[in-house]
């Protein structure tokens, strides 16, 4: 409020002072304005101007320093006024709100007070102070004699106002300066300017904005003394007129709005974000900005001086041909017109395709026949396959008018051709020049796809194929084709004991169901490789059932093991991991690392003749590579002929087994490593292993230790290896196993752990068909009795030894005898019904004249090496039968004391089981070596 | 003539690639040949390469898509051999009036996927095809 009365009574110092009988006359022409806008502006502005003329004299006739400073307010340099002092001024810009031609909104404002009597004279004050100021401003040359009474006329007036008066004035005063600032748009440009938020200020502003051009000069001679307005009347005579004239073709302001159109495009998607710290989005916001703020520099200029640029270096000088239309892009096929402008050797070429963006060919409007210079910098692409080049980044893009030029051309309505959409197929699919994806970029169509592959020659199918298996996956990923083809270094071959479905699914639910379909499920045999490519990735591949029809393990082992080999139609099944497979990876970390430099992903091809000069990408050090931590499962789609031996001779990349002594894999720790070994299988206690879910035991030895010293500790004399139900043996060899020991076999890595050799799903058991010398010659220390260890405190569970001791005592319980069959050993016997004398075989169907009589007998025996442990052992047959052979027997059986005492051994037996707690006890089974 | 800006995309595009795989940066004037062939959706896309929102889903099969978070935390599947988002911008701006090539989304994929800059995600058969259903996650 205060601010207010402040204010209304400065505006009324000013109206009142010096034109106390002008505000009738003032009031009247400020309807006749509101009826009659049009003719106000440029009279009020010539009155002005002619105030100006005047004022300059009436400094130098020597005006009060009062009256200057309220003319100094309107000095552009003096936008930090304060409001109150602006008061003046509001008046001044609600007046030239009209010279916009925008009468609507003043005119309703000065109908207002003349509904309200009561406040005419204040409002016309108010309304009319700028026609009043202007005559202020005229007079302040007439009225240098001016009074200190017609200041107290001002004094009085302002006091006669009551606060309700004052506030309703307030009120009207608002509601002139909104409309104000509504109308006066171009003022509102400059309001951040100014320290006062209020709409008055505006109007300084523009005032300023008007006045800046040539006045000042007249200004600043206002506040100089009276010894330079000789001068000055001069100047500021000539500037006020220059002033007006600037000002009305300032006053055209729509014409500066159109300019702001023209600003880029990317304001208005312009988003207060904050970026990624070094980010691209951060790299391109920056240098947006620089290039927006170029481009409105550049445009400013081009728009002020239209000059010709036709000569400078590197701008392009075209004629258009021919406009289309593409995604809001505009494509203009030119010619170009000078060729001396530009480097020569940068543009042999004569035709170009430009492309405009929207806002840039909005403000061009280019049509076929136009000349247009394309300033720098833009940036040429050529499109492979495309005869003319491509120039983008046309922001600095200028239309020649050309005056000069026939007017022959017509005036046609300028059509663009607009293109149809641009297909939503990937047009520009990165992977179809991935260089780096198809090292040997000789990549074949898997032949599923082209169809053609199986009537091509053998000859012919071994093309140039995938020396990558990542590669091959990927680009099998990218391409959506069902197979692929690759070539790979077999490392190992080997028989999986899988379930019927070829691949575990890594579906969420798939475990749901596992505990029901493991009971139904159905296992099958299937002949995998291992693999290894020459970037020494590892996957496995499982074959089809079809393998075996053709051949055993043995056979496919010498065949494909350590050549490389094309795989063909080949698909994944699964990736899986070291936590996943430990089985897989323990025998990958077997192979690793190779001992051969391996290619490097992404570099040049793989040199094909092996001849590896360009070792640059090579895998220098293999020893500093790690481990793959994962593996591909691969099938095939082939029935047969998916495995080629590509070369016959075995691969630098393959590592073959490394054949053990048993004696270095007992004395040294493999960990959790894989051994190969070869060995005699003196004993074996092989189960059915599909059926029954026990491991089999192998218990094997060799020459050395055969051979070995007794006194030698720890080293057994015979080792027993543990055959696991996922190892897979073949039934020939089972037979073998079990019939003709001792037998040589080759155990391809087994696996330690925690001391024990366990044969798992990937160790391979072979039957050695070639002895070798060496081999040989412990053959023939083998053909005399095979040496046990003896059963002693340190003998351990599921090992075979010798015993030696005296019977103790019988287990009477599980001593008994029964008849069988004397042809073919059933036990399913009856009672002839013909001759009860007599028994009748159920399955040989006959009556049995001499039953064979079993027997089994538990003995407990007392063993030097420890008195007080308990060794029970289970007898076979033929011991038993001479312990009673030379005891009489009668019809209810044989007398336990003629069995106690009598020594007995050495046997050969099996050690089932150890307790070592509260006393030591054993359970032996006496075996057959 | 044949369609121009399809092909000076993927010249662009090919150019990223080719600077990003040598110097791991991308150069100002690639940049800016970017903004001018995309327009505005550039920098959004930038900035979501930059967040690493592209993510490159595999399966078992073979199968591969990208899936985009967007600045509104939902996450677009976007497809390796088809122009193809399903968010609104791409329906109004593609689809409808023909201003674009393509969206934000599917420029960050592109973008992503020529840096290297994708994340990787193997998801099961199932999953995939949950995935490719559009199914709305209950």
């Amino acid at each position: 409020m205060a601010s207010f009365s402040k204010r209304k009574r400065k505006s009324l110092e000013a109206a009142c002072a010096f034109f106390p009988d002008d505000t009738e006359a003032a009031f009247r022409k400020a309807r006749s304005e509101s009826q009659d806008t049009h003719s106000a502006p440029s009279k009020i502005w010539q009155k002005c101007g002619d105030g100006f003329q005047e004022l300059s004299t009436a400094t130098s006739e020597g005006s009060s320093v009062k009256k200057l400073s309220t003319v100094r307010q309107l000095l552009p340099s003096k936008a930090k006024l304060k409001c109150q002092e602006n008061q003046m001024e509001s008046d001044f810009s609600w007046s030239s709100s009209e010279s916009d031609g925008c009468d609507g909104e003043p005119s309703s404002a000065l109908l207002k007070p003349q509904t309200d009597t009561m406040f005419t004279t204040r409002n016309k004050v108010i309304v009319n102070s700028y026609s009043k100021y202007l005559h202020m401003m005229s007079n302040l040359r007439r009225d240098c004699n001016y009074s200190d009474d017609e200041f107290h006329v001002i004094e009085w007036d302002n006091e006669s106002e009551q606060g309700n008066e004052k506030f309703q004035n307030c009120d009207s005063m608002a509601e002139i300066s909104d409309t104000d600032s509504v109308l006066e748009s171009p003022a509102a440009q400059c309001e951040k300017h100014l320290p006062c938020d209020t709409a008055e200020v505006n109007t300084d502003a523009e005032i300023s904005d008007y006045s800046s051009d040539g006045d000042a000069t007249l200004i600043s001679s206002l506040e100089n003394n009276s010894e330079m307005t000789m001068i000055q009347r001069r100047n500021v005579s000539m500037s006020a007129s220059d002033w007006i004239k600037s000002a009305q073709a300032l006053l055209q302001t729509p014409k500066k709005q159109g300019e702001m159109v023209y600003k880029t495009p990317e304001d208005s998607a312009k988003k207060k974000k904050r970026f990624v710290r070094g980010g691209l989005a951060e790299q391109l916001n920056r240098l947006q900005c620089r290039e927006r703020s170029a481009i409105s520099f550049w445009r400013h200029q081009y728009f002020s001086n239209r000059k010709d640029c036709s000569g400078q270096p590197g701008v392009l000088s075209l004629k258009v041909l021919k406009i289309c239309e593409e995604c809001s892009m505009q494509i203009a096929l030119c010619q170009l017109l000078e060729k001396l402008s530009v480097d020569n050797s940068l543009l042999q070429e004569v035709e170009f395709k430009v492309l405009f963006t929207k806002a840039t060919a909005s403000l061009l409007k280019v049509k076929p026949g136009d000349h247009v210079h394309i300033h720098p910098p833009w940036k040429k692409i050529i499109i492979p396959g495309e005869t003319c080049p491509v120039i983008i980044n046309t922001y600095f893009s200028q239309k020649v008018l050309q005056e000069e030029r026939e007017t022959a051309v017509p005036t046609q309505k300028l059509v663009t051709e607009k293109k149809p959409p641009p297909p939503l197929l990937l047009a520009f699919n990165l992977m179809e020049n991935k260089g780096y994806l198809f090292s040997t970029s000789e990549y074949q169509v898997p032949s599923s796809v082209t169809g053609s592959h199986l009537k091509l020659p053998d000859s012919q199918k071994i093309g140039p194929v995938c020396d990558s298996l990542l590669e091959a996956i990927e680009s099998y990923a990218v391409t959506g084709s069902s197979t692929f083809d690759v070539k790979a270094v077999v490392q190992r071959v080997y028989i999986l004991h899988l379930k019927q479905s070829p691949y575990q699914k890594l579906s969420k639910h798939s475990f749901i169901s596992k505990a029901q379909a493991s009971s139904q499920d159905r296992f099958t045999d299937r002949l995998c490789v291992l693999v290894q490519d020459v970037y020494g990735i590892f996957s496995e591949v499982q074959l089809p059932f079809s393998y075996f029809s053709k051949g055993s393990l043995l056979y496919y082992c010498s065949k494909w093991e350590g050549k490389l080999c094309i795989f063909n139609d080949i698909k994944v099944l699964q990736r899986t991991t070291r936590a996943r497979s430990t089985g897989l990876f323990i025998l990958i970390d077997n192979l690793w690392p190779p001992l051969v430099p391996l290619k490097v992903h992404g570099n040049s091809p793989y040199p094909q003749d092996a001849s590896m000069t360009s070792s640059q990408y090579l895998y220098k050090d293999n020893t500093t590579l790690s481990a793959p931590c994962f593996c591909y499962i691969l099938s095939t789609c082939r029935v047969d002929d998916a495995v080629k031996v590509l070369k016959d001779t075995v691969s630098d990349l393959y590592l073959p087994p490394v054949i053990h002594r048993l004696r270095e894999i007992l004395e040294n720790d493999f960990g959790n490593r894989v051994c190969s070994f070869s060995a005699f299988v003196m004993y074996s206690r092989l189960q059915s292993h599909y059926l029954v879910q026990n491991e089999s035991w192998l218990f094997v030895t060799d020459s050395y230790l055969q051979s070995s010293n007794e006194n030698k500790q720890r080293i057994p004399k015979v080792v027993a290896v543990c055959v696991t139900t996922s190892c897979v043996i073949d039934a020939e060899l089972t037979k073998a196993v079990q019939n003709s020991a001792p037998c040589e076999l080759l155990f391809k890595d087994a696996v330690i752990d925690n001391g024990v050799i366990m044969c798992v799903e990937r160790t391979v058991l072979q039957k050695e068909t070639v002895p070798s010398s060496e081999e040989i010659k412990s053959l023939e220390l083998l053909s005399g009795p095979l040496s046990l260890d003896e059963l002693g405190s340190t003998t351990v569970a599921n090992s075979i030894c010798t015993v030696k001791g005296t019977i103790s005592g019988v287990d009477e319980n599980s001593a008994y005898s029964w008849p069988v069959c004397d042809n073919c050993g059933n036990d399913e016997l009856e009672q002839a019904q013909k001759d009860p004398d007599f028994l009748f075989c159920l399955s040989c169907r006959r009556v049995v004249t001499k039953p064979t009589v079993r027997m089994q007998l538990e003995i407990f025996l007392n063993c030097s090496f420890d008195s007080q442990a308990t060794v029970k052992m289970k007898l076979q047959q033929v011991t038993i039968e001479m312990l009673l052979g030379s005891t009489s027997s009668n019809e209810q059986g044989y007398e336990v004391e003629q069995v106690l005492g009598k020594e007995l051994g050495p046997l050969c037996c099996f050690v089932h089981t150890i307790t070592r707690k509260p006393a030591l006890w054993i359970g032996l089974e006496e075996i057959n070596i | 003539m044949t369609l121009v800006l399809p092909a000076v995309a993927k010249e662009i595009l090919g150019d990223v690639k080719k600077a990003y795989e040598e110097t791991s940066k991308i150069p100002d004037e690639l940049l800016l040949a970017l903004k001018f062939v995309f327009g505005p959706i550039v920098l959004l896309a930038l900035d979501l390469v930059d967040q690493r929102a592209v993510t490159n889903v595999t399966s078992p099969s073979g199968r591969k898509v990208f899936q985009v978070l967007g600045s509104s935390g939902r996450l677009y599947t976007c497809y390796v051999a088809c122009l193809y988002c399903p968010c609104p911008a791409f329906a109004f701006s593609v689809l409808q009036r023909n201003d674009g090539l393509l969206c934000k989304h599917i420029l960050a994929t592109l973008l992503s996927e020529a840096m290297g800059l994708c994340q990787t995600a193997a998801v099961s058969d199932q999953q995939m095809t949950e995935i490719l259903l559009e199914k709305e996650e209950d």
